[in-house]
């Protein structure tokens, strides 16, 4: 199992050098990936007296695409995943030259694992339709791969024209891989038909391991060979603690994911070092 | 003075050593700032015949946030600056989020110099109206700022809707510098109203001084300071008009500009080496 590091970005603060200190650790410490989650905006719970999101505005989310580029420069082999970025929310263009930019500065290091989210409130801001974020997604994920893979692009479709256009500079990876992140059916249909791996697998549960299968069939109805195909899990030291997770992670490795990567957000850390140290121990308990 | 430098975009390839390279020697030899110019997608000559733009998919752009980021890390001193970012094919809260987090990685080190462009197959790929994009960038200016001012944002605009939501985190400045590209008077009152500065004011010209000053006028009509607005020029390795970069620079410091960048394009200049040689000799003859 490729054993990753979610970036604590609700609890890392706004430290340049810490923001350093922690992606050097987690690439010195040997584990394969960074995991960055993605918000544009946060809601102001004050205007959203019943607001249920997991997040509001008192949340930090460093910017993924930027951020990236700064850990490009300062690492020199640790892969950078995206987990997810809310696609929807975002122009498909910008997102394929940003991804392209990243991938270029870091030598081919961008995983792009997209999802749709579930915050109306950041698409107002956005200035997108949440209501057919689903699908869209999917002819979004057409046109990043157009425009990863080819210097000049003639797309037209429900919701993207591009007339004779391209980008300069291609990414590296021709296309990025791209995983999703979601648990529906419909979800786990669209990554055996079209996608390079399942991020996010959802809290395990008696169907988890069947889940894996369906979307390794789906990928085989497709044509596909479903062994191409990532299966990540995210694993959390504020669930039971590192005894726990390995065990946890353990289960998954045999129920068929491929990654695991190591949340040490909401587990009362109060430091970068302390996220760094908890690294570390996960690591060494993995390794055992 | 502010000595700048110009990011050979379309020059220096995408070897992220050579960009390094770049760069720190920028900051090296003493200039106080680099600006970066900015397109998303090129043209494809062969789909679009008699294409007259002055780019197309062959020269090279990298992305200005994600270029950033990977800059802050690898500098310390140097503004980084946009010269200008095509802000009305972008969507404005990302632009927000996305300078939030290079003013943040960088130390407050982020001019943002805007701009309306003019490649409409750039804003069809992007999905955004070209033609109302003069007066569409001044709300974007308005919604920018409040994002980098306050916490949570309230805004009601022709073309902005956004409910109680905000950035997490806010940048160093807050908020940070806009400064206003383009030459049609529509756009120089628009400095005057609403911008930190005039970045790229044009080819030399004598009556340059004549615009600037009507630039500080439109800023006391507005109840403005001018003399806190910022002017700057490019000058050329080589112009059509018989002066060395050197004494262009001359004249239109003496003309009111705050900023001088050398742009180093277009001249065969065909290796790293040789455009750093030339910011070098620039900055001696500046020096001098």
């Amino acid at each position: 199992m490729q054993l990753g590091a979610v970036f604590p970005q609700t609890e890392i603060g706004n430290d340049p050098a810490a923001i350093r200190d922690f992606a050097q650790a987690a690439e010195g410490l040997g584990y394969s990936h960074i995991i960055a989650f993605d918000h544009v905006l946060g809601a102001d719970r004050r205007h959203y007296p019943d607001w249920t999101g997991v997040y509001d505005m008192g949340d930090a989310f460093h910017e993924p695409f930027v951020l990236f580029s700064y850990l490009a420069a300062v690492t020199q082999r640790i892969q950078l995943a995206t987990g997810i970025i809310i696609l929807p929310q975002r122009q498909t263009a910008l997102v394929a030259k940003q991804a392209a930019e990243v991938d270029v500065l870091s030598g081919g290091r961008l995983r792009l694992g997209v999802g749709i989210g579930w915050n109306p409130v950041e698409y107002e801001a956005l200035g997108e339709d949440f209501n057919n974020r689903g699908e869209r997604s999917q002819e979004q994920i057409e046109v990043l791969r157009a425009l990863w893979t080819q210097e000049s692009v003639d797309f037209h479709g429900q919701w993207h024209n591009i007339t004779g256009a391209g980008l300069n500079p291609l990414p590296i990876q021709r296309p990025i891989p791209l995983w999703l992140g979601g648990q529906s059916e419909q979800v786990l249909q669209r990554i055996g038909r079209h996608a390079d791996g399942w991020l996010g697998m959802g809290r395990m549960n008696s169907d988890s391991g069947g889940a894996i299968q369906r979307v390794r069939t789906y990928a085989e109805e497709a044509g596909r060979d479903p062994d191409s195909l990532g299966f990540e899990t995210l694993l959390s030291l504020s669930r039971g603690g590192i005894k726990a997770q390995v065990k946890e992670a353990r289960e998954w490795e045999r129920m068929g994911a491929t990654h695991g990567c190591y949340i040490t957000m909401k587990a009362g850390l109060e430091s970068p070092a302390a996220h760094i140290k908890a690294l570390e121990d996960f690591k060494a308990a993995m390794d055992n | 003075m502010q000595l700048g430098v110009m990011f050979p975009q379309r020059e220096i390839g995408a070897d992220p050593v050579a960009v390094r390279d770049f760069v720190q020697a920028v900051e090296g030899l003493g200039y106080d700032y680099l600006t970066i110019h900015d397109h998303l997608l090129g043209a494809d000559p062969a789909k679009h015949p008699g294409w007259d733009g002055a780019f197309d998919m062959h020269d090279m752009f990298h992305e200005p946030f994600a270029l950033f980021g990977y800059l802050a890390a690898i500098t310390n001193r140097i503004q980084l600056s946009t010269g200008v970012l095509i802000l009305a094919q972008r969507q404005t809260a990302l632009v927000a989020k996305q300078a939030a987090e290079v003013d943040v990685l960088s130390g407050g080190r982020l001019r943002l110099g805007v701009g309306t462009g003019w490649n409409p197959l750039e804003y069809e790929a992007l999905g955004e109206n070209i033609h109302d994009r003069g007066a569409r960038s001044e709300e974007q200016i308005a919604v920018l700022r409040a994002l980098w001012t306050q916490e949570s944002v309230d805004f009601h605009g022709k073309w902005h809707t956004i409910n109680g939501a905000g950035l997490n985190p806010m940048p160093i400045q807050q908020p940070i510098p806009v400064w206003i590209g383009g030459w049609v008077e529509t756009v120089l009152k628009r400095i005057g109203r609403l911008g930190d500065g005039w970045p790229g004011m044009g080819r030399w010209s004598p009556t340059k001084g004549d615009e600037i000053e009507r630039v500080r006028g439109y800023a006391r009509e507005a109840g403005r300071d001018p003399s806190k607005l910022g002017f700057e020029a490019s000058v050329r390795l080589l112009s059509d008009n018989n002066l060395t970069p050197e004494q262009e620079a001359r004249e239109w410091l003496s003309i009111g500009a705050t900023h001088i960048a050398i742009n180093t394009m277009d001249v065969g200049l065909s290796s790293t080496d040789a455009h750093i040689k030339a910011i070098a000799d620039f900055k001696t003859a500046m020096d001098g």
